[in-house]
């Protein structure tokens, strides 16, 4: 029996994602919202662990909190014994008699609300209600996903940075005349050169690809979006003022952000539909050109393997391949560097094992990784299974550091509260996503020596070196975006020289200095430290910043160098 | 239904819970309110502040004068919607001039790890004692393991902020807070899984 069947309908059949059951425990939903949550955990298995296992968090740090922090933390040393008197003393300061009788009578009166009549308060108290329903409909966005975030996820998706690939795509076009099919094609890694869209539909060129969208969206000005996750799928709505195209949507599916239809409303009403119907891509490899992403290729046969009993003993897998093979799968998923899985290998088999971020993609693991032998998936749905922890990431600052806000710089720099906002989470996520990668990285490097390297077929060794230089990409990728903090600094003098001896010792430099910038990056844009100079934080952070933007640039463009991308 | 808990009250601290009553109660002087509202959340400020200042005579300054500000501003009649938010953002403000003038380098995480240790290596069955130590290790450890930005949402949440009360207060947006929370819930809860299993 199929495990849908069996799921609950959340809203429009699907499941609360991560962030809706956290906001459910936390009490940060309506009441309304939170029982919706609650009655869905009540009959599904998968989201009751993936809130157990929110709620064990909590109370981990409750215990933290408790037997750790709060005994060991000092208490004031004056035992805030002065503060009456300060009071007092601030409450005498020029003030009369008379003004302090009229301020507590306006402040009783402001707080006891007995000057509002009973109808005014029926409209104050729908007036809040409607409040509360835009503010959760419009500002709070329960989708929590900007737009730009899910245009990035999707175009990723679409065009992952994998090298030799080639992406095949089957499209219905529809307009009002005709309808028909056409298929597009490009290698991965570079921009879609038939991404851009027309102003056409009857003569309409342009593949259905997120960065096609995001292009025409980037061109607009003022554009309006509306984004809604529904039944699995996201829909980005875009409406315009002017211009030959007054209103865009492109629907997105949640697992994967896979763009699946695109629907454009062009300014004399024309309308033009596209529908994904198959999407494949095509390894370019010649060894294993034949074999379709994102399915795992069986893994060759040992060398060493008996070939002469053939039809009696079953090959002896290369386990080396296999493993190569599945990380190369995971590579080109993005399941590599964001997902808390492990891969171990035991006498016969490579095991994945961890635990997935949402059911979802549990299961589009399930289907997509297993299948060659020798490797064994025990990936468990959220919740429910152990899994291999996490990356350590930045371990607080180091300390000696000197670390505070540049709120002030950018309260400078961006006068408007959200442009302010979209800017820190930029970084913050920049921040995040080079760290990611970093460990990604060197966990590679530590499982793959110069040796392992060699062991590997010439086309595994292609492969490989396509996750390492991916992985350094997407760090330089990174970089640039934290770049835009360095407007913000003052110049400082010249970072300090990394220039470590060899590949494999430069990656795990880079991750060290990455791990340095999180936190900083954290302290500097978010508040996380402020207790140290403006000066030494900027100063650490250049340092920290250009000497790892400097030696992902040199490892990416050292060839030849042990382990090193050739 | 299924009984979820209210994991809120697990963490929140009591001063949060009934700062809302107290602030609508009536007919009490200006004094009177914020005397009350210092009772109720002069330690939250005050941890608060010793995270960013290190300095507990600093934070303890700090803490006494975000109430006086706050006893000014309303002298003043302006208006203050919600006081624990404006509490916190002008101790952070306050606590970022402090700092400015006169910073010190410690590591508190590491300095609280010390003195718990030091507090607890006296007289306790050795056994237990090990135990304890082992527990506290954990949790230090996979506390450490989050990022700074993970850490300090937790910490403000556990002081009783709301989600979007951190957001505002750390200049982010209310998704990136969600979403450190949630990656921080769940790094905590498989560390220790991960812990318990091995």
């Amino acid at each position: 029996m199929s495990t849908e069947i069996l799921k609950p309908e959340f809203v429009g059949g699907q499941h609360p994602d991560d962030d809706q059951l956290l906001l459910a425990l936390d009490r940060e939903l309506s009441p309304g919202e939170t029982a919706e949550v609650e009655r869905h955990i009540g009959t599904c298995w998968d989201c009751r662990a993936r809130y157990h296992e929110m709620h064990r968090g909590m109370l981990t740090f409750a215990e933290y909190r408790n037997k750790v922090y709060l005994p060991a933390l000092e208490s004031a040393p004056r035992g805030f014994r002065q503060f009456p008197s300060l009071l007092n003393k601030t409450a005498s300061e020029g003030l009369g008699a008379g003004l302090l009788d009229s301020l507590r009578t306006r402040l009783g009166v402001l707080f006891s609300f007995d000057w509002v009549p009973v109808q005014a308060k029926w409209v104050t108290a729908t007036a809040a209600i409607m409040m509360a329903v835009v503010f959760w409909t419009q500002v709070f966005d329960p989708a929590s996903l900007s737009a730009g975030e899910l245009l990035t996820k999707a175009a990723q998706s679409q065009n992952p940075r994998a090298l030799h690939r080639e992406v095949r795509q089957r499209v219905r076009v529809k307009t009002a005349k005709a309808e028909t099919v056409r298929e597009f094609q490009w290698a991965t890694g570079g921009p879609i050169p038939n991404a851009k869209w027309g102003a056409d539909p009857e003569n309409w060129t342009a593949a259905l690809t997120a960065e096609g969208f995001a292009q025409w969206h980037d061109s607009l000005s003022g554009p309006k979006d509306n984004l809604k996750k529904s039944a699995g799928r996201w829909t980005m709505k875009t409406t315009v003022a002017a211009g030959p195209i007054k209103e865009a949507s492109i629907v997105i599916r949640d697992g994967d952000f896979h763009p699946a239809e695109q629907h454009i409303l062009f300014s004399d009403d024309r309308t033009l539909d596209l529908e994904e119907l198959s999407f494949e891509m095509v390894d370019q490899v010649p060894a294993s050109a034949t074999t379709a992403a994102p399915a795992i290729p069986p893994p060759p046969e040992s060398p060493v393997a008996p070939q002469s009993q053939e039809g009696t003993v079953p090959p002896q897998i290369n386990l080396d391949e296999a493993e190569l093979e599945l990380r190369y799968a995971m590579f080109t998923q993005h399941w590599d560097y964001d997902e808390d899985l492990q891969i171990a290998r035991t006498a016969d088999e490579v095991v994945v094992s961890g635990t997935a971020s949402s059911a979802d993609l549990a299961r589009q693991m399930q289907t997509t990784l297993v299948g060659p032998p020798g490797v064994r998936l025990s990936v468990s749905m959220p919740g429910s299974a152990p899994s291999g922890s996490a990356p350590a990431t930045a371990k607080g600052t180091p300390s000696g550091s000197s670390i505070p806000l540049l709120k002030d710089r950018l309260e400078g720099a961006f006068v408007s509260v959200d442009a302010r906002r979209d800017f820190i989470d930029r970084c913050l996520a920049a921040s995040d996503s080079a760290l990611s990668h970093a460990w990604a990285l060197k966990r590679l490097v530590e499982r793959y020596t110069d040796a392992d390297r060699r062991a590997l077929r010439p086309e595994s060794q292609i492969k490989l070196d396509e996750m390492l230089r991916g992985h350094l990409q997407q760090l330089a990728v990174s970089n640039s975006t934290l770049d835009g903090l360095l407007d913000l600094l003052a110049p400082s003098r010249p970072p300090r020289e990394v220039t470590p001896d060899g590949w494999r010792p430069g990656v795990l430099a880079l991750v060290d200095l990455v791990q340095q910038r999180d936190s900083l990056v954290a302290a500097l844009v978010a508040g996380t430290q402020t207790n140290y100079s403006t000066a030494a934080a900027s100063e650490r952070f250049l340092a920290a910043h250009e000497a790892a933007t400097r030696l992902a640039r040199e490892l990416l463009n050292r060839p030849g160098d042990g382990n090193a991308p050739k | 239904m299924y009984n979820v808990g209210n994991a809120a009250s697990q963490i929140l601290s009591d001063e949060a819970l009934t700062l809302s009553a107290s602030v609508t109660s009536a007919s009490s002087t200006l004094s009177e309110r914020v005397q009350t509202l210092f009772e109720q959340l002069h330690l939250p400020v005050f941890r608060y502040l010793m995270r960013k200042t290190k300095d507990s005579g600093q934070a303890e300054d700090i803490t006494q004068e975000s109430f006086l500000r706050l006893f000014r501003h309303l002298k003043e009649e302006r208006p203050v919607d919600n006081p624990k938010a404006w509490l916190f953002t002008v101790a952070n403000n306050l606590a970022i001039d402090a700092s400015r003038r006169d910073g010190r380098l410690q590591d508190l995480d590491e300095a609280t790890w010390d003195r718990i240790e030091d507090a607890r290596a006296s007289g306790d069955d050795p056994e237990r004692l090990t135990l304890q130590r082992e527990r506290m290790e954990r949790l230090r450890s996979a506390v450490l393991n989050l990022t700074d930005l993970e850490r300090e949402c937790l910490h403000l949440r556990a002081e009783g902020l709301r989600y979007r009360e951190i957001a505002d207060l750390m200049n982010v947006s209310m998704s990136c807070i969600t979403a450190g929370l949630r990656r921080a819930t769940l790094k905590l809860s498989q560390a220790f899984e991960n812990g318990a299993s091995s």
